[in-house]
């Protein structure tokens, strides 16, 4: 029976002295020594398509850019609104739906909106460890929900809307 | 809670300055300071519009007939004094009765553009929601008038020759205003 061994897997990828390159057929694995490991298994995953991550660099980026007032009368989010972003994103499906985009407001929301061709979501977080949305898509009736916890994560209804397929 | 500003747009939110209500052939100008806000296809980010703004604050514009290109661009180069990494600021010209439509679910206008003039800046007006919603029922309608907004452009192509001197004008309005309600002051005072 061929199947991948991802224990195996993660102790080379996470090895600071690996390199890992995609093949058509596998993957090789380049020690900086003298040998080369070869191991034929399947590709599963895309180790540079990292969704998470590219959203936790948006909101590092983000935080460096507003970390004071940057428009007049404007208030910078706070450390919390950020936080709650974070937590917020780790309960995304993040291989069901795309990506959102991320902005800060001159209230200090922290703004995340998915916009496709047929749908639109806007929510936000201000620190308070809450957030409000609106959702709406074409054929649907449109969804709107206030106070919600962060620790509840995306409504279902939400995920539905957003998703790739 | 900041400040809330009021939301009839039959009276001025600043009546000792103003140089007239807004009315709905005028054309308002917002600047975007924050260039995270403008997307590539001309169009705003969502974030452009704070809630806060347009459910209590009013969400700052310029009356075009009440200001010039020169005063635009002052305000433009002191904010680029404090941000030098942006090299350009870009300005929505709003068409007023563009943003006073109805909305289809609920039959009301729910924005309103009302006139808040400023110490020597007669240009200066708000729009806000008509009543105070819930940041959720905001959120909607702010995604509603971002869709009906116009592209951003550059300074120059907000105006034309025909406007160099519409600061003048609104100066002119503004000094007016502020001595007939003196006047008017003085009088009550005396009776």
């Amino acid at each position: 029976m061929r199947g991948t061994n991802f224990n195996f897997v993660n102790s080379l990828v996470s090895s600071a002295f690996v390199e890992l390159s995609p093949v058509a057929s596998g993957c090789i694995f380049f020690d900086k020594s003298s040998y080369v490991v070869d191991v034929s298994m399947p590709v599963l995953f895309d180790v540079s398509n990292n969704p998470t991550k590219e959203l936790f660099d948006r909101l590092r980026d983000l935080k460096a850019r507003y970390a004071t007032g940057s428009m007049p009368d404007s208030t910078p989010p706070s450390e919390k609104a950020f936080q709650d972003a974070k937590d917020f994103i780790l309960t995304l499906p993040l291989a069901q739906i795309v990506k959102p985009a991320i902005h800060v407001a001159s209230d200090g929301e922290v703004n995340f909106h998915w916009a496709g061709p047929d749908f639109q979501i806007d929510l936000g977080f201000y620190g308070d460890e809450r957030f409000s949305f609106y959702g709406a898509k074409e054929g649907h009736d449109p969804i709107l929900g206030d106070d919600v916890s962060v620790k509840d994560g995306i409504p279902k209804a939400l995920v539905g809307f957003a998703s790739a397929a | 809670m900041p400040e809330e500003l009021s939301r009839d747009e039959k009276k001025s939110a600043s009546p000792w300055f103003s140089p007239g209500l807004v009315s709905s052939e005028e054309i308002i100008l917002r600047t975007v300071l924050d260039p995270d806000h403008l997307k590539k296809d001309g169009k705003l980010a969502d974030a452009a519009i704070s809630l806060e703004d347009i459910r209590v604050r009013g969400w700052s514009v310029d009356r075009k007939r009440f200001t010039s290109p020169w005063a635009i661009k002052l305000f433009h180069s002191r904010w680029k004094r404090k941000k030098p990494a942006i090299s350009k600021f870009y300005v929505l010209p709003i068409l007023v009765r563009d943003l006073r439509y109805r909305d289809e679910t609920t039959g009301i206008q729910e924005f309103v553009a009302v006139d808040a003039a400023l110490w020597f800046k007669p240009s200066h007006a708000a729009v806000l929601l008509s009543r105070l919603q819930p940041p959720s029922a905001a959120r909607k309608l702010r995604t509603d008038l971002i869709q009906k907004l116009p592209r951003y452009v550059d300074v120059s192509r907000a105006f034309n020759s025909g406007d160099r001197y519409g600061y003048t004008r609104g100066l002119i309005w503004h000094l007016r205003t502020l001595l007939f309600t003196f006047l008017r002051h003085i009088t009550k005072f005396k009776d």
